[in-house]
């Protein structure tokens, strides 16, 4: 067990090395100097620029730089943004939440679609239901995302004006960030029209959350699907048939807890599959988040910020998958068995 | 021994022959099979098929409705858009770009994803180690965060969308290709073959290839809906290929403004786009299904 | 755990159905506020150092007051924080006298301790006067200001008691008092500089501003927002909004989008494609004003070829511009045959029109050496600008003229800031972009956008700098005789018509897309947009 500890460490040493390699030669490629680029400080005068050269070891080796730059990044310095002039780590940290806030609501929503869906046609498997699901699973899985964002948009913003199109929560309202997270910002609050700014805040939040949620959705229904398929193929059900359980309770004791079992690994993929639509969908909303700071980076050509993201949405990304590795390792028992023996 | 009775010649389909009936016999992935081939048809033949140029403006002629409806023209099937261009003909040649290009790199990706994961799979020790981690990294980053990624360093541009897409793809024919090499170098026929004097070369292309191909293929199905995907959003996004062009994401992203005035201008590139991935996506399913069947 | 399940599954469910079926509470937050939805990031939230509309209408009129307003339906000044002016027979001595208890803002990060006075007036001229300032370098130019040589015609500011002003003038200038009314001469705090100073901040002075107009400053997060407040000792009366919201959305459909659902109340630049539409919405206004600007087409003159008056002639030749009329505009421009708009009396109207020309510019291109498969880049924001509703589709179009021609032309879209940041490097081949008046004199035209000056401070998206064309609009400025200075300014117009530094393209009608509910915005020629008197009847 410890071992495998140690390699999941390794591995994830060995990864984020590997990433800060490639964040760090960024500011190389990139156009322009790579003291401006690493610093973010465009109106240098001579002096400035040669205290900065220093600062940054760029005389020195790469190995040098890259030593500097690494504890840049370790304290957090992650330089200035071009366009804003603010520090890239605190702009980070004001547009994570935000992202961090929907994909978790996306990922709940999922959850509670796909699960039960994937199980029922799994449950179900070739029958009518089945193939309803399934197909529609496979359809929602080809409409583009940013095309699925438009349509819905069209739909209930412009001819139902029932929600929202744009952000957060109306703008008008200003709720004092503590955590970042607006349903908690809230709460926190000493506003007295609360339930007011709850109800704009949750309507804010419909359709973006549904975008987004469409795809890990079909993806996890494919998954428990044939995960279900899997586990109903196998002897122990097959006994407890014979046992004359009825069919929910067979779900209820044996089904649903084994078929979740051989998806935790794959929650990974899932999580990838969030991220990337969390982009888009950002973009399509203004949502202020991770996505939407990326882009509007790349439309200003905001250098700092484009490396410093990639870094750290990345690295994000990697401790997600080895956690998921994790976790899935200490709760399937057979998984344990396999290393320790 | 020679077989003499001619006329009773029994005929064992092959494997692929296997396969490929059970995937015809699936209506629904054969159907969608056909409209791969009409979208790779109409990609191939785009200037033969194209009533018009994609970029030639008929200035007299804006903003026309599709010809079903009553202020439409015949001349423009499916209608025109701000500039006067026709939306069929953009289409049409946005089929080469957005679905052409991507069915081609994904190709490219390939075979240099073969390649790699072939090495990879054969290679031990240290050499696989670090190779895997370097993997691993680049497979648990979003394929669009780094097309995005790789698109910002080189600059925006459909060349460049397509090279990031390119670099996108090949990790995760690696990794396929290299479970599925490691796999089948533990099968008894290859030590077999080993045992008969052949090299691992030959053992690769004689006996492991052949027997992992399916995967490959199946694979290669994914990475074109994916390589479509990612082309489109790059697209859309306006990170991807020029404004104007008529490549389906940039069309659609270019349809906003007008979405109230010509709503066909945003439904057009996003149903074809939607129906050739559904059938790129279909055909995937079908395949593994087909592949499935014949093990069973 | 199954049917804990399925009950959590359905009460979601309803849950959001729920939610989806609410109407929108009304509470007073919503009442009291108004939402703007502006194009893009300001660069600062101060005129003086910019001559970018977005920064303009972020800071200008909400912000800042300023010495003399102009009455933009009579063409008067009128009287601002100065209560009266005198001019000396000479017209060198210009005395203003102050208006007494103008309150600057009390914020956050400053509080006021006394009221405005004529300390106030020398630090804000001062501040892009001289270049000994210490508040000088911490902007990078002060394009205005610069491009009309304004350090140089004054040559001292006095404070002659806390509330009389006096300026000194190298030489008589008409348009001097026309100047103090313009969107850039804006009034800024000297105690407030004085302690940016002492704390050793001072990019904070452009950044955090205090003035002591209607709004003050809250907040701006980039690409989000921007929040004013109520500034409640205005000295012209507290406004009757109690919030001020700028909504930062580039992109023009979701502008519109937002009127309609009502989450603008108002929007800058509705989309000329939907204009239609909006007409005929219930519930939305549109605003107009008139077309006192020009989009142009700017060639870089530093880099051949462009460097060469035939090549800059030949690629006019090859745009066809009514398509751009039609296409880009839908009729809500005139063509532009020079920079100056047909409505001013400067316009040269003996001009020879600009023609459309294919086959002769592929002829003129070829004996000017520019072969087949030249290629080029065209620059365009990415945003609306109200001379131009969409620049990268203009791009487009004369992308497709220019093949037409043998060129390949590659279209290069910057966001604005982005773009303005990049294009006083000078380092584009041409760029689509355009000027809107800020004085009612035609000069402006001329002066901000192509003289020698404005080509060194950057702002000269020609980088073009003929001493010839400075002297003639110059002793136009200076001249009294309104014949004289019409005839140089025709002049100054063959030049620039021979030279062709710029393709002028169009000037446009721009248009304000607002809630039916929102009253007393004011959208006129020559100035930044002001909120000041907006009302919002429940």
């Amino acid at each position: 067990m410890i071992v495998y500890f140690i390699r999941r460490f390794n591995l994830l040493v060995t990864t984020l090395f590997l990433l800060s390699l490639i964040s760090f030669s960024l500011a190389h490629l990139f156009p322009g100097d790579a003291a401006i680029n690493f610093s973010g400080q465009q109106s240098l005068t001579y002096q400035e620029y040669a205290k900065l050269t220093e600062e940054l070891a760029l005389n020195e080796s790469y190995f040098v730089q890259y030593i500097v730059y690494m504890q840049r990044v370790v304290q957090g310095d992650f330089g200035n943004s071009f366009s804003s002039d603010a520090s890239v780590l605190d702009d980070f940290m004001r547009v994570f939440p935000a992202s961090a806030e929907l994909s978790a609501y996306a990922l709940i929503l999922t959850a509670i679609v796909g699960l039960p869906l994937g199980l029922w046609a799994g449950v179900k498997r070739n029958s009518w239901i089945d193939k309803v699901i399934f197909s529609s699973a496979t359809i929602a899985n080809s409409i583009p995302i940013f095309w699925m964002g438009l349509l819905l948009m069209l739909l209930f913003s412009l001819n139902l004006a029932w929600l929202p199109i744009s952000g957060r929560l109306n703008l008008l309202y200003e709720v004092p960030s503590d955590t970042g997270i607006l349903l908690i910002d809230i709460a926190l609050s000493n506003l007295d029209n609360k339930y007011q700014i709850y109800q704009d805040a949750l309507r804010h939040l419909v359709l973006p959350t549904i975008t987004l949620a469409i795809l890990p959705t079909t993806i996890l229904i494919g998954m428990m699907r044939s995960s279900v398929i899997n586990v109903m193929a196998t002897p122990y059900i097959k006994a407890a048939k014979t046992k004359g359980l009825s069919t929910f309770q067979i779900i209820r004791k044996h089904v649903f807890r084994n078929a979740i079992l051989p998806i935790i690994p794959q929650f990974g993929l899932l999580f990838n599959t969030l991220m990337t639509s969390t982009m888009i969908t950002e973009f399509i909303f203004s949502w202020p988040g991770i996505g939407h700071w990326l882009i509007e980076a790349i439309y200003q050509r905001d250098y700092p910020v484009i490396q410093a993201a990639l870094l750290l949405v990345s690295s994000f990304m990697v401790v997600i998958n080895v956690l998921s590795d994790i976790v899935h390792t200490l709760l399937n028992p057979l998984v344990r068995k396999e290393i320790n023996g | 021994m020679a077989n003499n009775d001619i006329y009773n010649e029994i005929q064992y389909p092959g494997p692929y022959q296997l396969a490929w009936a059970k995937f015809r016999a699936d209506h629904v992935s054969w159907v969608c099979f056909c409209i791969v081939i009409f979208f790779i048809i109409v990609a191939i033949f785009a200037p033969l098929v194209a009533p018009y140029s994609p970029t030639e403006q008929n200035t007299d002629y804006v903003l026309l409705p599709p010809s079903w409806q009553n202020a439409g023209d015949v001349h423009f099937l499916l209608g025109t858009d701000d500039l006067g261009r026709d939306v069929l003909s953009r289409l049409i040649y946005g089929t080469q770009i957005t679905f052409g290009l991507s069915l081609l790199v994904a190709l490219a990706a390939m075979v240099v994803g073969l390649a790699l994961g072939a090495l990879a799979g054969m290679s031990k020790g240290i050499r696989a180690s670090v190779f895997n981690h370097l993997l691993d990294t680049i497979l648990s980053i979003p394929s669009l965060l780094l097309a995005i990624v790789i698109v910002a360093a080189l600059g925006p541009g459909l060349f460049n969308t397509i090279w990031a897409v390119f670099l996108v793809l090949i990790p995760q024919f690696v990794h396929r290709t290299r479970i599925a090499v490691q796999n089948e170098f533990k099968k008894e026929y290859v030590t077999a073959a080993r045992l008969d004097g052949a090299n691992d070369f030959q053992i690769l292309i004689s006996s492991v290839f052949p027997n992992i191909i399916e995967t490959i293929i199946l694979q290669y199905s994914l990475a074109v809906s994916a390589a479509m995907l990612d082309v489109a959003a790059l697209g859309f996004l306006g990170l991807g290929a020029q404004q104007g062009s008529p490549e389906w994401g940039a069309m659609l992203a270019g349809s906003i403004d007008l979405i109230y005035r010509a709503s066909w201008l945003a439904t057009l590139p996003g149903v074809t786009m939607f129906l050739c991935l559904l059938s790129v996506n279909t055909v995937g399913h079908g395949l593994r299904n087909a592949l499935k069947q014949r093990s069973e | 755990m199954m049917n804990k399940l399925i009950k959590l599954w359905f009460s979601t469910l309803s849950i959001s159905f729920l939610l989806a079926g609410c109407d929108r509470a009304q509470d007073t937050t919503l009442a009291n506020g108004l939402i703007y939805c502006s194009e893009g990031n300001p660069e600062s939230f101060n005129p003086q150092t910019t001559t970018s509309g977005i920064t303009l209408d972020a800071s200008s009129q909400q912000l800042y007051d300023r010495l003399i307003e102009l009455d933009a339906a009579t063409g008067d000044l009128t009287a601002g924080i100065a209560t009266s002016w005198q001019t000396s027979p000479d017209g060198k001595t210009i005395d203003i006298f102050l208006r007494k208890d103008v309150k600057f803002h009390q914020t956050r990060y400053f509080i006021p301790s006394r009221t405005l006075n004529a300390q106030d007036v020398v630090f804000s001229f001062n501040r892009w006067r001289l270049s000994t300032h210490p508040f000088y370098s911490s902007a990078d130019s002060y394009p205005h200001m610069q491009s009309y040589e304004l350090d140089a015609l004054i040559k001292d500011i006095e404070a002659v008691s806390p509330y009389h002003v006096r300026f000194h003038l190298n030489q008589q200038s008409a348009s001097f008092l026309h100047h103090l009314a313009t969107d850039y001469m804006v009034i800024l705090s000297a105690e407030y500089g004085a302690k940016l100073e002492l704390q050793s901040s001072k990019s904070q002075l452009d950044n955090y501003p205090i003035g002591t107009g209607p709004f003050y400053f809250d907040n701006f997060v980039k690409d989000e927002f921007i929040r004013f407040k109520a500034h409640p000792d205005y000295w012209q009366g507290q406004p009757h909004i109690n919030q001020l919201v700028y909504d930062i959305t580039p992109q023009s459909s979701s502008r519109l989008a937002k009127l309609i659902t009502g989450e603008c109340d108002v929007v800058a630049h509705p989309v000329a494609s939907e204009m239609e539409v909006l007409q005929d919405k219930a519930g939305v206004t549109l605003q107009s004003k008139n077309a006192e600007n020009v989009a142009f087409w700017a060639f870089n003159t530093l880099k051949p070829p462009f460097d060469r008056a035939e090549v800059r002639r030949a690629l006019a030749k090859s745009i066809d511009r009514q398509t751009i009329y039609k296409t880009i505009y839908y009729g809500m421009a005139f063509p532009a045959n020079s920079l100056i708009p047909p409505s001013s009396w400067g316009y040269n109207s003996n001009l020879p029109h600009l023609t459309y020309n294919p086959e002769q510019a592929k002829k003129e291109l070829r004996a000017a050496g520019i072969e087949e498969g030249f290629e080029l880049e065209i620059w365009s924001p990415h945003i609306e600008r109200e001379y131009n509703p969409n620049s990268l589709k203009m791009a487009e179009l004369i992308q497709a003229n220019l093949a037409a021609v043998g060129i390949n032309a590659t279209i290069v879209d910057y966001e604005w800031s982005t773009l303005r940041k990049k294009l006083s490097s000078h380092e584009h081949d041409s760029v689509l972009i355009g000027w809107s008046a800020d004085m009612v004199s035609p000069d402006n035209f001329l002066t901000a956008t192509l003289s020698c000056a404005a080509a060194v401070i950057g702002n000269n998206r020609a980088a073009w700098c003929n001493p010839h064309f400075d002297e003639l609009v110059k002793s136009a400025m200076l001249s009294d005789d309104l014949n004289r200075q019409k005839e140089l300014y025709m002049q100054a117009q063959s030049l620039l018509h021979q030279e062709m530094p710029i393709f002028p393209i169009a000037h446009s009608l721009s248009f304000l897309a607002k809630q039916d509910n929102v009253l007393n915005i004011k959208f006129s020629p020559y100035s930044a947009i002001s909120f000041k008197h907006v009302e919002k009847i429940k």
